[in-house]
């Protein structure tokens, strides 16, 4: 009951914060204008500042958070490494390297194209990765990803300097960001993270399972080499669609998991829907922390998270990890 | 043999420069170049190869060997094979130093509004900082240096973001410039930048060369070096500060050119050894090679546009990067 009653009151949080995200910005709209937009529709400015940047970005917000910290959960459990995560294996980076190249070279790619770029992208860093650090030390995985990251985003920024046109818009979007989306956006991606989400919540018995290591689970019957095919193409549509839709977006990935797993515990019947929750809630909060710290300018919630994200992650190297790994 | 390594790679490294010079929009064979050099060449030629390639051929070489050397240094007091400066967050620091530099004292026409020497030294401070917090906060009875590099690493995607940050903040024009500068380019290079960078260098890799010997004994371990006499506190913190000096001196020109500081300490230890007094030299040279060679690809291959020099040698260390960690499988670190 504890663990519902949680859950439940993470939700709650979740619906406030949301209907937060709707009023604070470079400009604070009332309650009743927010309420307004939705059932006496007007065209005020308010009203469209609401439906036209304010919903979208929420949404979003709450779309990659959960994503990215599913898809974390899982790499942790794949390559039984607590500092796995699609920041630090690269995955990121390697999904918006083919998606800045697809972009300056074929312009006017609709999204439901690029997703499948981004998810080729996200695809193939996840194999290369798979490759070199299946038994590798946390320490040495987490060096190859990255450096992995560090040469697809060597490799991006030389692209963009041969092409400064496109520079301008692509800027934002480097650095993970949910503003200037539409809500007709969020279509082509939705049902590729939502067959993500169900198919990690399907695979949290097997999970479990598999953290205890590839002979212990053979030898309780567990088919190895399907589920972790079914893990890493769940993490690949995650990853995969949250960067086609926000770019790459640090930090979720490794540390929702673990501040989930203080919170329940190691069963990942119940880390998997926790890390979705809490990763929607921190992803909106950075944002809005974002839109509310400089006046007149937004910072990129990518910007927010990596600069949140690093103490928390120095504060869990020198408190727990230092012993682990 | 070993002891000699150092003269062929400084041929290759010369050979390498005067076909660097020959290249560009007018090209200049190579025995050209070297009467130029002798002062027998013709007044075009050799107003083309003084003025306009030549600080930029010596800034890449001055970039790469200060690199490699920094690479060296710290290699040696982690005593941990893959750290560098740029992954542990050390150009990062720098970078973020240099870049709001560029932002707060550039103006509209590419130029700075500040004496240029100031960025060396402000980068230079960037990068201690942040070598000085990772130190702090990898201490806890002692410094592991395996949670030195993992703490490196968080403050690498920390100075990453915040450079972003203050890239994103700034006027547009502004952030194209410091988006060049930031993959490692050379480009537009005047002797101004050769003349600022060089007396750093001057003073201090004969240090570094001096300290080879520690360098060495540091290796071994803590408690081998404080048998044989060294003062171990001391000498890392100096050796640190020197890291982090020549790490900022190339940052602040070259920018992000990155895996210098690791395949330079690598390669030259396939060539020479263990001893530091031979690896100093040799990898220093090595940097030089790469970093001029990545800058030769780079404004030939698409010429006449320019690839940033960075680009290649990410491109050349990842994978060597990749194959070290990929030889390492079940080794437990150390």
């Amino acid at each position: 009951m504890g663990k519902i009653f949680r859950f439940i009151s993470g939700l709650i949080l979740l619906l406030f914060l949301m209907a937060l995200s709707l009023i604070v910005g470079t400009r604070d709209i009332p309650v009743q204008t927010v309420v307004e937009s939705f059932t006496n529709y007007h065209a005020t400015v308010d009203q469209i500042i609401v439906l036209t940047d304010r919903l979208p970005r929420t949404l979003i917000a709450i779309l990659v958070g959960a994503s990215l910290a599913t898809a974390g959960a899982i790499t942790q459990v794949l390559f039984r490494n607590p500092l796995a995560s699609e920041t630090t294996l690269g995955i990121n980076g390697g999904a918006s390297f083919f998606m800045v190249i697809a972009v300056t070279l074929f312009s006017g790619l609709a999204l439901n194209q690029l997703i499948w770029i981004s998810f080729i992208g996200s695809g193939l860093t996840f194999m290369l990765i798979f490759a070199i650090g299946r038994a590798q030390t946390p320490l040495q995985l987490t060096l190859a990803g990255t450096s992995i990251a560090a040469l697809f985003s060597s490799l991006t920024q030389g692209f963009l300097v041969l092409n400064e046109q496109s520079l301008e818009q692509m800027l934002y979007w480097l650095t993970g960001s949910v503003e200037g989306r539409k809500l007709t956006d969020i279509i082509p991606v939705l049902p590729y993270i939502l067959v993500g989400l169900v198919l990690a919540l399907f695979l949290a018995r097997s999970l479990n399972l598999l953290a205890l290591g590839e002979e212990v689970s053979k030898s309780l019957g567990l088919s190895v080499t399907v589920y972790k095919l079914l893990a890493g193409v769940s993490v690949v549509l995650l990853a995969g669609g949250s960067v086609a839709i926000a770019g790459p977006i640090l930090f979720v990935g490794l540390l929702v998991p673990h501040l989930a797993k203080i919170w329940v515990g190691q069963d990942h019947r119940l880390v998997i829907p926790f890390s979705a929750l809490l990763g929607a809630i921190l992803l909106l909060c950075a944002d809005m922390l974002g839109r509310a710290i400089m006046i007149h300018q937004v910072i990129p919630v990518g910007v927010m998270t990596a600069v949140l994200g690093a103490p928390i992650f120095l504060f869990l190297v020198r408190r727990s990890w230092g012993q682990k790994i | 043999m070993k002891k000699y390594t150092w003269i062929w790679l400084a041929s290759i490294l010369f050979c390498l420069m005067v076909v660097s010079i020959g290249v560009g929009e007018v090209y200049i064979p190579p025995i050209q170049v070297v009467k130029s050099f002798l002062g027998l060449g013709n007044s075009f030629d050799s107003l083309i190869i003084f003025q306009l390639r030549l600080p930029r051929i010596l800034l890449a070489a001055l970039a790469g060997i200060s690199l490699a050397v920094a690479g060296c240094i710290l290699q040696a007091i982690t005593r941990n094979p893959m750290a560098t400066p740029e992954m542990m967050g050390i150009s990062g620091g720098a970078s973020v130093a240099a870049v709001s530099i560029i932002m707060l004292f550039s103006t509209q026409k590419d130029s700075l509004s500040i004496s240029l020497s100031y960025l060396p030294l402000f980068a230079f401070l960037g990068a201690t900082t942040v070598a000085i917090c990772i130190y702090f906060v990898a201490w806890k009875k002692g410094v592991s240096s395996l949670r030195l590099v993992l703490v490196g690493i968080g403050f690498y995607i920390l100075m990453n973001a915040l450079v972003n940050l203050i890239v994103l903040i700034g006027p547009l024009f502004r952030a194209i410039q410091a988006k060049t500068w930031l993959t490692g380019s050379i480009y537009g290079t005047t002797w101004k930048e050769v003349i600022v960078i060089l007396p750093w260098l001057i003073v201090l890799l004969p240090i570094v060369y001096f300290y080879g010997r520690n360098l060495t004994i540091h290796e071994l371990g803590e408690n081998t070096a404080i048998g044989l006499g060294i003062k171990v506190k001391r000498d890392r913190f100096i050796l640190l500060l020197l890291c982090t000096a020549l790490t900022g001196v190339a940052v602040a020109f070259v920018g992000g050119i990155t895996f210098i500081g690791l395949i330079g300490p690598h390669l030259a230890r396939r060539f020479v050894g263990n001893n530091y007094r031979l690896i100093i030299p040799v990898a220093a040279l090595i940097g030089g090679v790469m970093v001029v060679g990545a800058d030769l690809i780079g404004h030939t291959l698409l010429s006449p546009r320019e690839i940033p020099a960075g680009v290649f040698t990410a491109l050349v260390g990842v994978p060597y990067f990749l194959y070290l960690v990929y030889r390492s499988r079940g080794q437990v670190s150390s």
